[in-house]
C-alpha cells in the first residue's frame, strides 16, 4: 500500500509570504523578456537556483515554479531547473513538497553590452504592485491574515467539511481581494477548505503572514469540549509546576 | 452369468458417493490484474449434499451437489484517486478567461493502493449437477517394484486394484447464492482499510479527505465496477475473472474420474488370509472381466475368476 | 425385480466360480487337501496324487502336506507305525439344483438350499517289507521280555510311532459325495457363514460295514479336519465392504422377502447384506 501523504501541508499553521511554504503561492508578472536567474533562500542562505526565460512569442502564460522541487532536486545546484513563460505572463511560486520556508529572489541576467551584473528584480519578501499573494487553506478554523507594512488585517474562516453523501469539491472561483494603502478590501471572509483566496497587491514591499488562530477540530471535538468540564470536574486533578513560583 | 455379482442399491451407492464426496477438498491460489483493480485469491471447496439418481441408460445423475467455498479469501487491490487541491483560477481576463491558474497540489503524492481483504468463506455456494458413467479401471500402484510378486505387493501395501470411477459425461455448475452479508463485509473492509490508511492523520484531515473522496464505499464500489447487483459482480469476478467455477468443475471432474474411486478391491482378491505359524500364504483369487453397470435400481459389479 | 429390492447389497457366486476358486485353493494351499506322515512330506513323489502348487508356496516355504503321525501298528504299544497319506482331489461343487454331476441314490434328489460336492478321496499306505517286519517283530519280542514295552502303562507319555520303512506305497481312491448347507453362527469375530455337511456317501464298497466305516472316517475328516478351515469368502467380502464404507454390515435378517440368507439356489450362493444406515 502506498501512503505518500504530504504531512507538511496538513501541519501548516503559519504562513509567511517571505518564507513561502504550503498553502500559499506568489504570482509575479513577467513583463520584460529576457533570461532570469532565480535564487531560493532559506534562513538567509541560497539553497538552490533556477532559470526562467521570458520570451516574446505566445506560449505558456504561467511558469509553475515549485520551490520544493527546485530545492529537493538532487544536484540542483549543478543543473538548475529551467522554466519558460511568455512576456506578460506570470511566474507562480509555490511549495508542494518538503517543509518550505523559502524566499525567492529573481534577477535578470545582463544582456550583451550591459554591465556584467545581475539586475535585482523581484523579491518575494517584499511584494510589489501587480504581484498576487494566493492562499489555498485546507485546515478548518479561523485564520488571521495580516500585512506588515500597512498593518492591514482580515480573518478567513475555513469551514469544517464532514464526509457526506456527495463528494466535496472546492469552488473553482477564488475569492479575490486587494491590498492598498487603505488596507484589505475585505476584512472577513468564509471559504471552504482548498478554495482559493487571491490578494492583489497594489502597494509596495508587502509582506503577508497568515496564522491559524482558532482551529476547528470538527463537531465531535466541539461537542466534547463543551461537555467535558461538567462531566469531568470532579475527576480533574490539576498539576502545578512547582518551579513556576505561583499556584 | 459372471462368476461374481455384487449389486449395490441406490442407497448404498449414495453412501459410496458420499465417501468420495467428503474426501474432496482441493485448494488453489492466484492473482490477476483486472485493470481498475487487482485480485488475489486463496480458494478451496468441499462438497455437501447432492442427490443421486441411477439411470436406466447405465449412467448416474447427481443433482444439487452443494459446493461450499472454504476457504474463499479475496484480496482486492484498488487504486483510489489522488487527493488534490488547487486548480482554481487566480486571475482571469474578460473574454479571455483564466490566464493564471493555481497548480493542483496533491495531498496523496501518488495513487494510493488499498488492499481489501475479504474473507467470504462459506458465504458463497454453488451447485453442481452432472451425469456420469461408471468407468472401470485397473490400478497398478506406482510404488510396486517390477520384481514384486502379487503377494510381495500385498505385503508392501501396494497391491493392484480394480477401481470404479464416476466418469463425467457433463457437469453444470451454477452460482446459486451469495449471502447478503458479503455486501456488509465488503463495505466494512473498505471502511476499515481507508481508516487504517488515514489513521495517522488528525481527525479534521481524515474528514476532509473522506469528504473529497465522497462516500468511500461508493467510490471503491465504483472502482470495482459494482453497479447495482453485488451477486452479479461477485459471480462475474469469481466465474469469469478468476475462473473459479471452471476450476471447480475441472477439479470435480478430474477427482471423480481418476483420483477417488467410488469402490475398489484388490486384485488378486484374498479369500483366505495368512494362517498358522509357518505361516501359510493367503489364498487370493485373480479377478478378470470386471465390469460395472447401472440401471435405475442399482449398480452391479461383475467379475470372473481368472486362471 | 432388482437384486437389492430387500437389502442394501446383494452378492452372488456362481457354482462355476466356486469350482474355479477351488482350483486356486488347491494350488495356493495344497496342505489343506493333502495329509500324510513326514515321510510323504519329504517324498511327495510317493503321494497317491501328484500335487500341483503355486510358485509362491515353495518360495515362502509352505508345506505341500499337512503332517500327521504315522498310523500305529497295534500291539507295539505305539512304538511303531506305518506311513500314510490321505488326499482329497478332483473336488467339484454343484449348487442347487443338481445339474453338474449325478448324485448317488442315497443323496438324490438334492434338497433345496443345499449344495453337492464330489471328490476323490485317495489314501496311500507305505507297506513295510516282509523281512524288515520279521526283524522288527523279533525286536518287539525282546523288548517285551525286557519290559520296555508295557501296554499297561497307559498314562505314560508316548512318542509318536516310529514309521516302519517300506518300498511299496499302496494307494486306493474312493469317489465321495457330500451334500451341504450354509449355517450362520456367531463367533467372537461376529456372525460368520460356515459350510455344514448334511449328507455323505461313498459308493459301492463291500462289505457294507467297510463302506460305513470309511464313510464315517472320511466324514469325520471333512467335518473336523477340513471344513473348519473353509470359513471364508462371503464373510471376508462383507467385512471388506464394511471397511470401505466405514459401516458395520450384517446379513439381512430373514423375512418373507428374504426367506434364506445365504441362499443356495439357481446354481448360486446368494448373500443379502444390510449396511445399517
Amino acid at each position: 500500500m502506498t501512503r505518500l501523504i504530504n504531512t507538511h501541508a496538513l501541519e501548516t499553521r503559519k504562513i509567511d509570504s517571505a518564507a513561502l511554504g504550503h498553502m500559499a503561492m506568489i504570482a509575479h508578472p513577467m513583463a520584460e523578456p529576457g533570461m532570469y536567474v532565480g535564487q531560493v533562500h532559506k534562513d538567509r542562505a541560497v539553497v538552490a537556483e533556477f532559470t526562467l526565460e521570458v520570451v516574446t512569442d505566445e506560449g505558456a502564460t504561467q511558469a509553475d515554479i515549485d520551490l520544493g522541487r527546485v530545492v529537493g532536486m538532487p544536484g540542483a545546484a549543478k543543473a538548475p531547473l529551467r522554466y519558460r513563460v511568455s512576456a506578460g505572463g506570470y511566474a507562480l511560486f509555490f511549495v508542494s513538497q518538503g517543509p518550505g520556508g523559502y524566499r525567492v529572489v529573481l534577477s535578470k541576467r545582463p544582456e550583451r553590452g550591459e554591465e556584467d551584473q545581475l539586475k535585482p528584480g523581484f523579491d518575494s519578501s517584499a511584494l510589489g504592485k501587480g504581484d498576487l499573494f494566493v492562499l489555498s487553506l485546507i485546515r478548518p478554523g479561523t485564520w488571521k491574515l495580516e500585512e506588515r507594512s500597512t498593518r492591514a488585517q482580515a480573518t478567513i474562516a475555513v469551514s469544517y467539511i464532514l464526509p457526506g453523501k456527495e463528494a466535496y469539491r472546492p469552488k473553482e472561483e477564488a475569492t479575490t481581494l486587494s491590498l492598498s494603502d487603505q488596507g484589505l478590501s475585505i476584512e472577513k471572509l468564509e471559504i471552504g477548505p482548498g478554495e482559493g483566496v487571491v490578494i492583489g497587491v497594489e502597494t509596495s514591499k508587502a509582506q503577508f503572514s497568515v496564522l491559524l488562530e482558532d482551529a476547528d477540530d470538527g463537531p465531535e471535538t466541539r461537542a466534547r469540549q463543551t461537555s467535558e468540564p461538567d462531566d469531568r470536574t470532579s475527576r480533574r486533578v490539576r498539576w502545578n509546576n512547582p518551579r513556576a513560583g505561583r499556584p | 452369468m459372471a462368476d461374481f455379482n455384487v449389486a449395490a442399491s441406490e442407497r448404498t451407492f449414495e453412501e459410496l458417493f458420499a465417501r468420495v464426496r467428503d474426501s474432496i477438498s482441493p485448494s488453489t491460489m492466484g492473482s490477476r490484474d483486472l485493470g481498475p483493480f487487482s485480485v488475489q485469491w486463496a480458494a478451496g471447496f468441499r462438497l455437501e449434499g447432492g442427490s443421486i439418481e441411477l439411470q436406466a441408460d447405465n449412467s448416474v445423475r447427481i443433482s444439487e451437489l452443494d459446493v461450499v467455498y472454504d476457504p474463499l479469501s479475496l484480496t482486492l487491490g484498488v487504486d483510489i484517486p489522488r487527493i488534490c487541491i488547487g486548480g482554481f483560477c487566480i486571475f482571469a481576463l474578460p473574454f479571455v478567461g483564466c490566464v493564471l491558474r493555481a497548480p493542483r497540489i496533491c495531498i496523496f503524492e501518488a495513487d494510493p493502493d488499498i488492499s481489501l481483504p475479504l474473507n467470504i468463506s462459506g458465504l458463497v455456494t454453488s451447485e453442481i449437477s452432472g451425469a456420469f458413467r461408471i468407468n472401470t479401471s485397473y490400478f497398478v500402484d506406482p510404488g510396486r517394484l517390477p520384481t514384486m510378486t502379487d503377494l510381495d505387493a500385498f505385503d508392501a501395501g501396494v497391491p493392484n486394484k480394480w477401481q470404479f470411477f464416476l466418469d463425467p459425461i457433463w457437469l453444470d455448475i451454477d452460482l446459486i447464492d451469495t449471502s447478503d452479508t458479503v455486501g456488509n463485509i465488503l463495505d466494512a473492509a473498505i471502511d476499515n482499510v481507508v481508516d487504517g490508511l488515514l489513521g495517522f492523520l488528525p481527525g479534521w484531515a481524515r474528514d476532509l479527505i473522506k469528504a473529497i473522496l465522497g462516500p468511500i464505499v461508493d467510490l471503491v464500489r465504483a472502482v470495482l465496477d459494482i453497479v447495482d447487483d453485488l451477486d452479479e459482480w461477485l459471480s462475474n469476478l469469481l466465474g469469469v475473472s478468476i475462473g473459479l467455477f471452471d476450476w471447480v468443475a475441472t477439479q470435480v471432474a478430474d477427482i471423480l474420474a481418476a483420483q477417488f474411486p467410488i469402490f475398489e478391491f484388490d486384485d488378486p482378491y484374498q479369500v483366505l488370509g495368512y494362517s498358522g505359524p509357518v505361516p501359510l500364504i493367503p489364498v487370493a483369487i485373480p479377478l478378470r472381466d470386471v465390469d460395472a453397470v447401472v440401471d435405475d435400481d442399482e449398480m452391479t459389479i461383475s467379475a470372473n475368476v481368472g486362471a | 425385480m432388482a437384486l437389492t429390492d430387500h437389502s442394501d447389497v446383494f452378492g452372488s457366486v456362481q457354482e462355476d466360480g466356486f469350482n474355479r476358486i477351488f482350483q486356486h485353493l488347491l494350488l495356493q494351499r495344497p496342505s489343506l487337501f493333502s495329509y500324510g506322515t513326514q515321510w510323504f512330506q519329504s517324498n511327495p513323489q510317493h503321494l497317491c496324487h501328484r500335487i500341483k502348487f503355486h510358485p509362491e508356496v515353495q518360495r515362502r516355504g509352505n508345506p505341500l502336506v499337512s503332517v500327521e503321525d504315522p498310523l500305529p501298528v497295534p500291539g507295539t504299544g505305539g512304538r511303531f507305525g506305518l506311513d500314510f497319506c490321505a488326499q482329497l482331489v478332483d473336488v467339484k461343487l454343484d449348487l442347487h439344483p443338481n445339474n453338474g454331476f449325478n448324485l448317488p441314490g442315497e443323496l438324490d434328489p438334492l434338497p433345496r438350499q443345499q449344495g453337492a460336492l464330489t471328490a476323490r478321496f485317495c489314501v496311500g499306505l507305505r507297506c513295510p517289507d516282509a523281512g524288515l517286519s520279521h526283524q522288527l517283530g523279533d525286536q518287539v519280542a525282546f523288548e517285551l521280555e525286557q519290559g520296555k514295552i508295557d501296554p499297561r502303562q497307559d498314562d505314560a507319555p508316548r512318542l509318536p510311532p516310529t514309521p516302519i520303512p517300506g518300498e511299496r506305497v499302496i494307494c486306493f481312491c474312493l469317489d465321495v459325495f457330500a451334500t451341504f448347507g450354509i449355517d450362520r453362527i456367531i463367533t467372537a469375530q461376529g456372525e460368520v457363514l460356515v459350510p455344514r455337511l448334511r449328507g455323505f456317501e461313498i459308493v459301492d464298497i463291500r462289505p457294507e460295514g467297510l463302506e460305513n466305516a470309511m464313510e464315517c472316517y472320511v466324514e469325520a475328516t471333512l467335518r473336523v479336519g477340513i471344513l473348519p478351515r473353509l470359513r471364508f469368502a462371503v464373510d471376508v467380502f462383507i467385512d471388506g465392504l464394511g471397511d470401505f464404507l466405514g459401516l458395520a454390515p450384517a446379513l439381512t435378517p430373514l423375512s418373507p422377502d428374504v426367506p434364506n440368507n445365504p441362499a443356495i439356489e439357481e446354481d448360486q450362493l446368494k448373500v443379502f447384506v444390510s449396511l445399517g444406515f
